[in-house]
């Protein structure tokens, strides 16, 4: 479903992405965990068409996302690290303004719809500009699932939020599996662990490690020895790429 | 669509920022308050003009048929508020055209010697500085009498004190009637009501900053960019938006002064024009909102357009009002004191200047468009001019032959400028080292032309460095050519404003002539040096100087000719 082939990414000298190659089935739940500044977040950015690649390429269902972007983009729900939104419209305006790029059909409905299902129907009419970090958050997941695309690309989505929200954020990701596409991309070594199927260790931009959770840590573990925890397996991929 | 509904986004954000709607509502409310009262006081003349701008005010003709008429001569060459020339026969065409205010005839029978009524004759045209004209000849002529008389007591042996004394009057105000019968003067209508009419297009900086820099500051451009549009169509809605909003505020303002009874001559050529100004400002100031890196950044960015731009504004309107000249009216702030005077107007002229404002509307939002591809420029380390200019030349290679031919057309205005301060800078040399003799122009031809072929090949040598397949023998020649029709065009815009401004001739008549003969040498020449740069060696420098020897002949057959 995605593929990403031998990507680079440069910012003028700073190289934030080295040759990425991964491939994510469709229905899979994948999660890309890394440091900070690992390229994370630049490697979904290429994916969503928010970036270009300097090298290498990113196809989703065999379309380069770099020549058919528009088509590409029409088919993922991107929620950024920041919740960045519109402070000056209502959630209803700023859903309605996505709806007419995205081209959905009985856009009032599905506003509704969505806006029940992140709990935010009292507050559609009220400036953005007084939401919490929670509720904004809230908005921009409804604004991702508006076009109820196949694939759904997710930044650090529990970050800054209280446990409460985490956890229904987190029950609802788990409740795509088998129906979306996921990318996940987190800090959070447990959350990536109880959501994903397989994961990415990212490390100066380059993909340090990959598998399923319980493989990596097999085979940092070895005979004899008791199971490391996915702490142990990170720290020891992060640590030995610094060399 | 999606441009369209980015523009409409982009709408909803201006209406929805209290800010900008409460200093719009105060705006107008001011401005339409203001204005009229403003037009109360010019026309009743309490606000006197300041003397030094007056000085050399009114261009004024001069006619001399008599040889006893010394002593006026004398007077009107003190005049400072007159610029005199002198003319053998009436200048009636120079009247015409504007370029004098009016002439004075001093016919044959004006004798200062006479004791007879002498008499002058002054032929006014219309406009501002015929009432000016009239007065200062009026000024000059009887301080000339009253000489002339003190002369005569003198020689009479009368001991009597003059009894004439001179009135000083600054400029009068031409006065305007409205169609509801009020009054304004024409200095409030050719500078204030312009002047208040670009008032909307250099608030646009602030409207332009939360579109661009404020997206980006708020990070909100990365859900526009993961949506499903193009970002040339992101940056297109919010062209879109903001030239819309500031244009509907201009045409407010506009039907506001309509409302109130001020009498503007052309009021739809007007808001064509201003709209077309407001689309080159407002797509100039979103390519620099986008090359800058922060809202502070993108702040001085703006003021360091706007700031030149409102003085040039001024400057423009008050060479406008003071010295009138045709050819400003291919200035657009001129033209714009023109359609609300409705004096000098010429909708061909409108339609050319539009035409160029639409030429560079189009060539700033391609700039901005261009800028907004480039993930460095949107996402922080923004690239240095050198490298996009850089990028900008491996693009256009990239594209092949035609990319070739485009970088020559486009770098020619680079060529054309570096030569010319070459040329200048070999001009002056000379002549400081060998006078004013024909040794030093016979050299300062042949500098033009080894200048000119040398720098003419600029393009080629930036192709040839990239190392492209598609560089062949013949398609350097053709850049070549291609570089030399640019250098060739700059070149006769160049000649032809000067000329134009000079002697009125039209930059038409000028490219009939020069694309005959000085355009047939250009491309001679450069296509001869371009297949020399690209074969090197021996052949290479014989076919360089081939041409720069064919430039130079060209170059001194023309000064034979001119000589």
């Amino acid at each position: 479903m995605i593929r990403f082939e031998r990507v680079t990414k440069r910012f003028y000298n700073v190289t934030a992405l080295r040759e990425l190659t991964l491939t994510i089935e469709r229905g899979e739940l994948f999660a890309l965990v890394g440091p900070n500044g690992a390229g994370k977040t630049t490697a979904i950015r290429l994916l969503c068409g928010v970036l270009k690649p300097t090298s290498g390429r990113v196809t989703v269902a065999g379309m380069d996302v770099a020549r058919d972007g528009v088509r590409v983009k029409r088919m993922i729900g991107y929620l950024p690290e920041e919740p960045s939104l519109y402070e000056r419209m209502t959630p209803r305006q700023l859903l309605r303004f996505f709806a007419s790029l995205y081209g959905v059909r009985d856009a009032e409905g599905r506003i509704e719809e969505l806006l029940a299902l992140v709990g935010m129907l009292d507050k559609a009419d009220v400036r953005i500009s007084t939401f919490s970090k929670g509720m904004r958050q809230r908005i921009s997941i409804a604004r991702a699932l508006l076009h109820d695309p196949e694939i759904l690309v997710l930044d650090e989505p529990t970050m800054g939020l209280d446990p409460l929200t985490a956890k229904e954020l987190r029950d609802f990701v788990s409740g795509l599996r088998g129906k979306k596409t996921v990318l996940l991309c987190t800090h959070y070594l447990d959350e990536a662990e109880q959501l994903c199927t397989r994961l990415g260790i990212l490390h100066r931009g380059r993909l340090v490690a990959l598998g399923r959770p319980e493989e990596l840590k097999a085979e940092l573990g070895g005979a004899g020895r008791d199971s490391p925890t996915l702490e142990e397996v990170f720290a020891h991929y992060t640590r030995g790429s610094r060399g | 669509m999606s441009s369209l509904a980015i523009a409409r986004r982009e709408l909803l954000e201006i209406a929805g920022n209290r800010k900008f709607m409460l200093a719009f509502g105060v705006q107008t409310l001011l401005l339409l308050l203001l204005l009229p009262a403003f037009g109360n006081v010019f026309e009743s003349g309490n606000l006197a003009l300041p003397s030094p701008t007056l000085q050399g005010f009114v261009p004024l003709g001069v006619v001399v048929e008599s040889d006893d008429c010394d002593v006026l001569l004398q007077v009107l060459e003190a005049n400072r508020r007159l610029r005199l020339y002198r003319f053998s026969s009436p200048p009636v065409e120079e009247l015409e055209r504007g370029v004098i205010a009016g002439y004075l005839l001093i016919p044959e029978s004006y004798r200062e010697g006479s004791l007879t009524q002498l008499e002058v004759v002054l032929v006014l045209g219309g406009g501002v500085k015929s009432s000016v004209a009239q007065d200062a000849v009026e000024e000059s002529v009887a301080e000339a009498s009253s000489r002339i008389a003190a002369q005569r007591r003198r020689e009479l042996g009368l001991n009597l004190e003059s009894a004439v004394s001179v009135r000083r009057e600054f400029l009068r105000q031409v006065v305007v009637e409205g169609a509801g019968g009020e009054r304004f003067s024409s200095f409030f209508l050719s500078y204030l009501v312009p002047l208040v009419l670009f008032f909307p297009v250099f608030m646009s900086g602030g409207v332009v900053l939360d579109a661009i820099a404020g997206e980006r500051e708020r990070r909100t451009i990365e859900s526009l960019l993961g949506a499903p549009l193009s970002r040339k169509s992101i940056v297109s809605g919010k062209f879109l938006a903001l030239w819309g909003f500031v244009s509907a505020e201009v045409a407010v303002w506009l039907l506001g002064i309509g409302v109130m009874g001020i009498p503007v001559a052309k009021p739809v050529e007007a808001m064509v024009l201003l709209a077309g100004v407001n689309a080159l400002v407002i797509a100039l100031a979103m390519a620099l909102t986008l090359y800058s890196r922060s809202l502070k950044e993108a702040n001085i960015a703006l003021m360091l357009l706007y700031v030149p731009l409102f003085v040039g504004l001024i400057y423009a309107l008050s060479v406008e009002f003071f010295s009138p000249r045709d050819f400003f009216s291919y200035i657009p702030f001129n033209l714009i004191s023109r359609a609300v005077t409705g004096e000098g107007f010429s909708h061909e002229v409108l339609l050319q200047v539009l035409l160029l404002l639409g030429f560079g509307t189009l060539l700033c939002i391609a700039t901005a468009v261009l800028l907004m591809e480039r993930d460095d420029v949107v996402f922080g380390s923004r690239p240095g001019i050198g490298r996009l200019l850089s990028d900008a030349c491996e693009a256009l290679l990239g594209a092949g032959f035609a990319g070739g031919m485009a970088l020559a057309l486009l770098m020619s205005p680079l060529v054309f400028v570096t030569a010319v301060l070459v040329e200048v800078a070999l001009a002056l040399l000379y002549t400081g080292l060998l006078g004013y003799s024909a040794k030093a122009v016979y050299l300062t031809v042949f500098s033009i032309a080894v200048t000119e072929e040398l720098l003419k090949l600029l393009p080629l040598r930036v192709a040839l460095r990239k190392q492209r397949s598609w560089l062949t023998a013949r398609a350097s020649a053709a850049i070549g050519a291609a570089s030399a029709t640019g250098f060739f065009i700059m070149e006769t815009l160049a000649v032809g404003a000067a000329v134009l401004v000079v002697f009125g001739i039209p930059l038409t008549k000028l490219l009939y002539a020069r694309a005959t003969t000085t355009l047939v040498m250009h491309i001679l020449a450069s296509s001869i040096a371009a297949l020399g740069l690209y074969r090197r060696k021996k052949l290479g420098t014989v076919l360089i100087v081939l041409a720069i020897l064919l430039h130079a002949v060209f170059n001194l057959a023309v000064v034979e000719v001119v000589l």
